[in-house]
């Protein structure tokens, strides 16, 4: 299957300013990602892959190099523009279990749709998607962590995202629920979802199209 | 419905306890102004109101500047009564006698009245507590207030002689006792008739001239009418007469009002740290809200709707049940007796304006109070909020 450029990533560079100190995060990544690609990002701590998906998911601004996300180049984008850009073509996945605690299941996974002032009828259909379509009106203290993550899922997968970002998905959840959850990620993987993830686990990052290693701010 | 508000009405309803506590400190920051303005102005009401009345009238027409007495004042009398637009007028004689009952013995303040003038010129005949008031043809009657007669020891029917410098003491017989809620003369001041007073205190004629309006607030457009049908330049309008009494009430009411102040700053502050207390406990939750496509200012919405809504609904409750206090105040008025059982009967009032001024002061402060702490949200930083906690 033919695939098109989705990610294209140019001398990207990131340092933070440590008082005197200036520590180089990222040493100038070039990548390409294409659509429709399962991508696991691994390395060591501190080498950076978190801080490459942040700029991927415009959660933070890179100090120089540029990054083109479906044919945007998002670099130059102000605030309010780089939210409704990740409103509309990003979805996240936390480490930790990222739900609001005042929204039961389905609002949670509603709310992307609710903040783009769309129709949420699809809300209930990802919490099945998810496997929990009987947890809907659980609050987040009622589900487990496996169960919490999965809403997280439904959510991240509310707007339709060009892009599915995971930081460390499974860093808090049990071994069985971590093969859930990237079971999961490969069934949305094999309907056309573009993944990226980060983690260390390299049993769960074979599961992926390509790893791409990262280290001391460079691909390896 | 919108995302921000959405999420300010689930947050809110999360933390019921939390907002029920402090709509409850904005209730109470509006109950307290609004019923103590409406006291104050009962207060002022009851003094003022009671002064006016009975004692200075709508206007005074006083003598010439260096004269005692206001000389022809029945043909000045004739003059005013036929102006439309005032109800009465009456002549009244002032001086000082030394007043002895069988126990006590004083100077006091003695006022010469024409009962049937005061009828119409002054609500004096309706002040009788007990006895009966004064008539035309009365001689050697008096009306004693009830602070004074306590102090005399004496009641209907008893009588105290009138010594008027260092003539032949003079018996005079209690008619009635009176009760006009007025320092002057419930405590001060013994009233007999006019003509008998005259012939006491060897006066020529009326010390003041009192007149009834039918509106009081034309009280200046009367006085410059009277001015100019009877030639007698001092006249003053009951607001001048009673400026230093309303300025003293006046006074206790900007001190009642900085009192509101200060509880209004409370609510404020209350709201101001309870809101920034949310957003330092929930900035992982702001995190990931800007992470999923939040604007800021969707997250300042969120905060400022909070703030607005409990200051909505404590004001709303507030203004209710400060409006049922004064409105069951007003059904059972306070009675109060400062002095030597001196009546004064407060009915608390308040306008629409002084209710928007406290219900708006309150609001604007509790927006004020969220806006410091719905900026801090909507600035906070996606990466350090999303690690935070």
């Amino acid at each position: 299957m033919e695939r098109i450029g989705l990610i294209d990533i140019k001398d990207l560079r990131k340092i933070y300013s440590m008082g005197k100190v200036d520590v180089h995060a990222l040493r100038g990544i070039d990548l390409k990602i294409e659509k429709g690609e399962f991508v696991a990002l691994m390395g060591p701590s501190g080498s950076g892959k978190s801080t490459l998906l942040n700029m991927i998911g415009l959660l933070d601004t890179p100090t120089s190099g540029g990054i083109v996300v479906d044919g945007i180049d998002v670099s130059f984008l102000n605030d309010n523009q780089r939210a409704d850009f990740r409103l509309k073509k990003m979805g996240f996945v936390f480490q930790f279990f990222s739900l609001l605690m005042e929204l039961n299941s389905l609002e949670n996974v509603a709310l992307p749709m609710i903040m783009d002032e769309r129709k949420y009828d699809r809300a209930s259909l990802l919490l099945e998607l998810v496997g929990i379509g009987d947890r809907a009106d659980h609050y987040p203290s009622e589900l487990s962590g496996g169960q919490q993550q999965r809403v997280a899922i439904a959510r991240a997968l509310a707007n339709e995202p060009a892009i599915l970002l995971a930081d460390e998905p499974t860093a808090n959840l049990d071994t069985e629920s971590s093969n859930q959850i990237v079971e999961l990620f490969r069934e949305l993987n094999g309907n056309g979802q573009t993944i990226i993830m980060v983690t260390h686990e390299h049993e769960l990052g074979e599961k992926a199209d390509r790893i791409i290693r990262i280290k001391d701010g460079r691909v390896v | 419905m919108k995302a921000w508000l959405f999420l300010a009405f689930k947050d809110l309803s999360k933390r019921r306890r939390e907002t029920l506590m402090i709509i409850l400190a904005i209730t109470i920051g509006v109950v307290g102004p609004l019923f103590t303005t409406a006291l104050n102005n009962g207060m002022q009401d009851a003094f003022v109101g009671n002064t006016v009345n009975v004692y200075t009238g709508h206007l005074q027409i006083q003598p010439n500047t260096g004269d005692t007495v206001i000389s022809k004042s029945e043909s000045v009398l004739s003059k005013v009564t036929g102006i439309q637009g005032i109800v009465g007028a009456a002549p009244r004689m002032n001086g000082g006698v030394e007043i002895e009952s069988r126990t006590e013995k004083m100077g006091i303040a003695i006022f010469g009245v024409k009962p049937s003038l005061e009828e119409k010129a002054s609500t004096l005949a309706k002040t009788v507590e007990r006895g009966d008031f004064l008539d035309d043809k009365d001689k050697n009657d008096l009306l004693i207030g009830t602070s004074l007669s306590e102090v005399m020891k004496v009641d209907v029917g008893d009588t105290v002689l009138l010594q008027y410098q260092n003539r032949e003491p003079v018996e005079f017989k209690i008619k009635g006792i009176i009760s006009t809620g007025t320092f002057e003369l419930d405590r001060y001041a013994i009233i007999g008739t006019y003509d008998t007073v005259k012939e006491l205190i060897e006066k020529d004629d009326a010390s003041n001239i009192i007149i009834r309006l039918e509106n009081p607030d034309e009280s200046l457009k009367y006085k410059l009418i009277l001015q100019k049908e009877t030639t007698l330049p001092n006249i003053k309008t009951w607001q001048e007469l009673s400026a230093g009494m309303a300025g003293m009430i006046e006074t206790f009411g900007v001190i009642s009002t900085m009192t509101s102040g200060v509880s209004v700053f409370v609510a404020a502050i209350a709201i101001s740290l309870i809101i920034y207390t949310t957003v330092r406990n929930k900035i992982r939750e702001i995190g990931v809200l800007k992470a999923i496509g939040a604007r800021g200012e969707m997250i300042m919405r969120i905060y400022l709707a909070e703030a607005i809504f409990i200051g909505v609904i404590g004001t709303s409750l507030g203004t209710i049940i400060g409006l049922f206090l004064i409105h069951g105040m007003q059904q059972n008025p306070l009675i109060m007796t400062p002095e030597y059982g001196m009546k004064l009967i407060i009915m608390p009032r308040i306008s629409l304006g002084s209710i928007l001024a406290a219900d708006l002061s309150i609001l604007l402060t509790c927006i004020i109070g969220g806006i410091y702490p719905a900026i801090i949200a909507a600035r906070t930083n996606i990466i350090k909020a999303i690690w935070s906690g």
